[in-house]
């Protein structure tokens, strides 16, 4: 090798060392791992990718600050709406020893078989969705959090009106699910809880396209309100034939399964006047309003009904792993032990776990659509609730 | 008194819908001797045929202008659309399959049902779900001394008795019904006396898909939704109502049809819970009819000689 080819060398050398030799990089941000587990596919696949979506727009908005402490990675699993899946997908993230946290699920079957799994794992679960009342209050772990309300307090909240209402005498027409069953059963206990009387509950089939025999019995009973427990398509064939047998001197209402604009669109004219004990209204607070905002920038799809929740449910994790790091049981005391403002307004848990604050609101239909009834023509005295006495 | 009355109302209009999908029905059973359990399917093919033709009407600004006379020519398009379809139906699936057994034939209409379902949902924008259907009856009501009579009804039961009449009136009285009775009996003597067979059963298809569409439509506008699935329960009920009646008896189906509605409104009213067990009161008759009289109400009791 010739000396001149040496000193290259060299030279090449001492340059690459020389501009090697800047200032200490800063400290790698640890990575930490959170769940999250949903119906991604399935019939309930629109609700858990708005759910999922929500949720990473969240994390994303906490990493893009720039001062939060790690670098978070969401691992996202499948339920598909059931139990077995769920249990699966709980299995593999809560053995997961990177993970430290997770939001789940949608429907209830699959919220009540995963809570033990979590619970054995020690992992902190915050439910954004699942309404059965015993995923929290069927056991005495600590693990399970719910951010989204139950079904027993939206039927309170739908007492509440019809007391205010002065309408306590009410006939429930159920759907023969679990879900319909378990709404009449919470909403006869409200209202007799307030004074009032359930006449009698009438059950009918999901499926089911005439309602004239159970609206001629309800027709005989005279009731002050009639409550729809069950979802939209069967809600809105029975207010439908409800007008058309002269029933439009009662109370219409029905539990968060109506909550869709299809209600509006499938009774048209006569959906006017009546109530939705519902899930929260996004467009009621700025919070809300900037998340759908963000949402709507960055997705195509709909947040749907649970976005907001599991947004919320991305906070709390997310605070809770920065106040006391990336361990397990710490973080399920911080959350336990802490209150949050979210954009379903003040999140706080009762001794169980149960968020107790905010998420409702009751819906009069106005114009077709579902209108929080406090900023309603009819709350404002501009219109004339149609079964007003 | 008025509750019974009010009963009485919605029993005539339910016993209407099936007795329309059960005359259509028991026309395939009484002239090719065939179950054609795609019917159901293809009454809800007529909502959803029916939808874009009203959306497109809508958006030309017809509706507005003079609604009935729009309505009716809509009507007019769609019966003969789903008549169009029936003849499809039988080209391509009947025909080829004619010489098979009756129970391929059957298996093959369960088939064409299901392509209609599934093609519902992959063409149709949102097809899986509910889909409003529009009104096209005439809305409000009489108020006779606390009995409420919609006008949507009357109307539903009217058009069913016009089309009814107007049937028979094609059995009984034209050539082609005389060609479908002579079919009905006989098909080879018919075709000996010169009857064009695939003539004939073509017109039945073309009229039985043409009534499914009609009793498709006059369902959504009464109960304002349709959905991609609702051919099943319909399909059954019709056939529920003709064998009530009589497998291939033309006034069975009707006697049939309104039993069933009966049976279904006034069980659901009288008997405690009964309303979430509709379903089950009818099915009920159908199995006690299939064990004590399995020739039905009016259909003939048909001996075997060993």
């Amino acid at each position: 090798m010739s000396k001149k080819l040496v000193y290259a060398l060299l030279a090449i050398l001492m340059t690459v060392g020389l501009f090697g030799c800047g200032p200490a990089k800063p400290a790698e941000k640890q990575t930490v791992k959170i769940g999250f587990i949903g119906p991604l596919s399935g019939g309930g696949a629109a609700v858990g990718i708005g759910a999922k979506n929500s949720f990473q727009l969240k994390v994303d908005e906490v990493l893009a600050a720039g001062d939060y402490p790690y670098n978070v990675v969401v691992v996202y699993e499948d339920d598909a709406s059931d139990p077995a899946t769920g249990v699966a997908a709980a299995t593999k993230i809560a053995s997961d020893p990177d993970v430290v946290a997770a939001a789940t699920h949608w429907n209830s079957p699959v919220g009540l078989a995963t809570v033990d799994v979590f619970h054995k794992y020690g992992m902190a679960q915050v439910f954004w969705g699942t309404i059965h009342r015993d995923i929290i209050y069927g056991n005495d772990y600590k693990e399970p959090v719910r951010v989204i309300p139950t079904s027993e307090q939206s039927m309170e909240l739908a007492g509440d009106y019809a007391k205010q209402f002065g309408i306590l005498k009410w006939v429930i027409i159920n759907d023969t699910t679990d879900y319909g069953t378990k709404i009449r059963d919470e909403f006869t206990a409200a209202i007799e809880k307030r004074g009032g009387e359930v006449l009698e509950a009438i059950g009918v089939t999901v499926g089911q396209q005439d309602f004239s025999a159970a609206l001629s019995r309800v027709a005989e009973l005279q009731p002050e309100g009639i409550f729809y427990a069950g979802v939209t398509t069967e809600a809105a064939g029975v207010r439908i034939q409800a007008v058309k047998m002269g029933l439009t001197n009662v109370l219409f209402m029905g539990p968060p399964g109506i909550q869709s604009d299809t209600f509006g669109e499938i009774t048209g004219a006569d959906a006017e006047g009546t109530f939705c004990s519902g899930t929260f209204d996004v467009n009621s607070s700025e919070a809300g309003k900037a998340f759908v905002e963000a949402y709507n920038a960055k997705y195509t799809e709909p947040f749907e009904q649970n976005g907001p929740y599991a947004y919320d449910s991305a906070a709390i994790i997310l605070e809770a792993l920065k106040a006391v790091g990336p361990d397990r049981a710490k973080i399920v005391d911080y959350i336990l032990s802490h209150s949050y403002q979210g954009v379903i307004g003040k999140i706080e848990w009762d001794e169980y776990g149960q968020n107790y604050v905010g998420g409702l609101t009751m819906y009069v239909n106005q114009d077709q659509k579902w209108v929080k009834y406090e900023d309603s023509e009819y709350a404002s005295g501009k219109r004339t609730l149609p079964w007003a006495k | 008194m008025n509750t019974f009355l009010q009963l009485l109302i919605s029993a005539l209009l339910v016993s209407s819908l099936y007795s329309l999908v059960a005359v259509g029905f028991t026309m395939y059973v009484g002239v090719i001797n065939l179950a054609n359990f795609s019917h159901g399917d293809t009454c809800v093919l007529g909502t959803f045929l029916m939808m874009p033709l009203f959306l497109y009407a809508t958006k030309l600004g017809w509706i507005s202008a003079s609604t009935g006379l729009v309505i009716l020519i809509l009507i007019i398009l769609l019966i003969f659309l789903t008549g169009l379809w029936g003849a499809a139906i039988y080209t391509i699936l009947v025909k080829p399959l004619l010489a098979a057994p009756r129970l391929i034939l059957l298996l093959a209409t369960v088939a064409a049902g299901q392509v209609i379902r599934e093609a519902i949902r992959v063409i149709y924008p949102n097809g899986s779900n509910p889909q409003v259907f529009p009104k096209l009856l005439p809305s409000g009501s009489l108020n006779l001394s606390g009995i409420t009579l919609g006008y949507d009804s009357l109307t539903i039961i009217f058009l069913t008795i016009i089309c009814i009449l107007s049937l028979n009136f094609i059995i009984q009285k034209t050539k082609m019904g005389v060609a479908m009775r002579a079919v009905s009996q006989n098909a080879d003597v018919a075709q000996m006396m010169g009857i064009n067979i695939e003539q004939t059963i073509i017109s039945v298809f073309v009229i039985g898909s043409a009534l499914a569409g009609m009793a498709g439509i006059l369902n959504g506008s009464y109960y304002g939704i349709t959905k991609f699935n609702l051919g099943s329960n319909l399909g059954i009920k019709g056939f529920s109502a003709a064998v009530i009646g009589g497998l291939g008896d033309f006034k069975g189906a009707i006697v049939g049809g309104v039993l069933l509605g009966f049976i279904e409104v006034f069980a659901a009213a009288y008997i405690p819970n009964g309303s979430q067990y509709q379903d089950v009161f009818s099915f009920l008759a159908v199995i006690a009819f299939l064990i004590f009289r399995p020739s039905g109400i009016l259909g003939e009791k048909i001996f075997e000689k060993v």
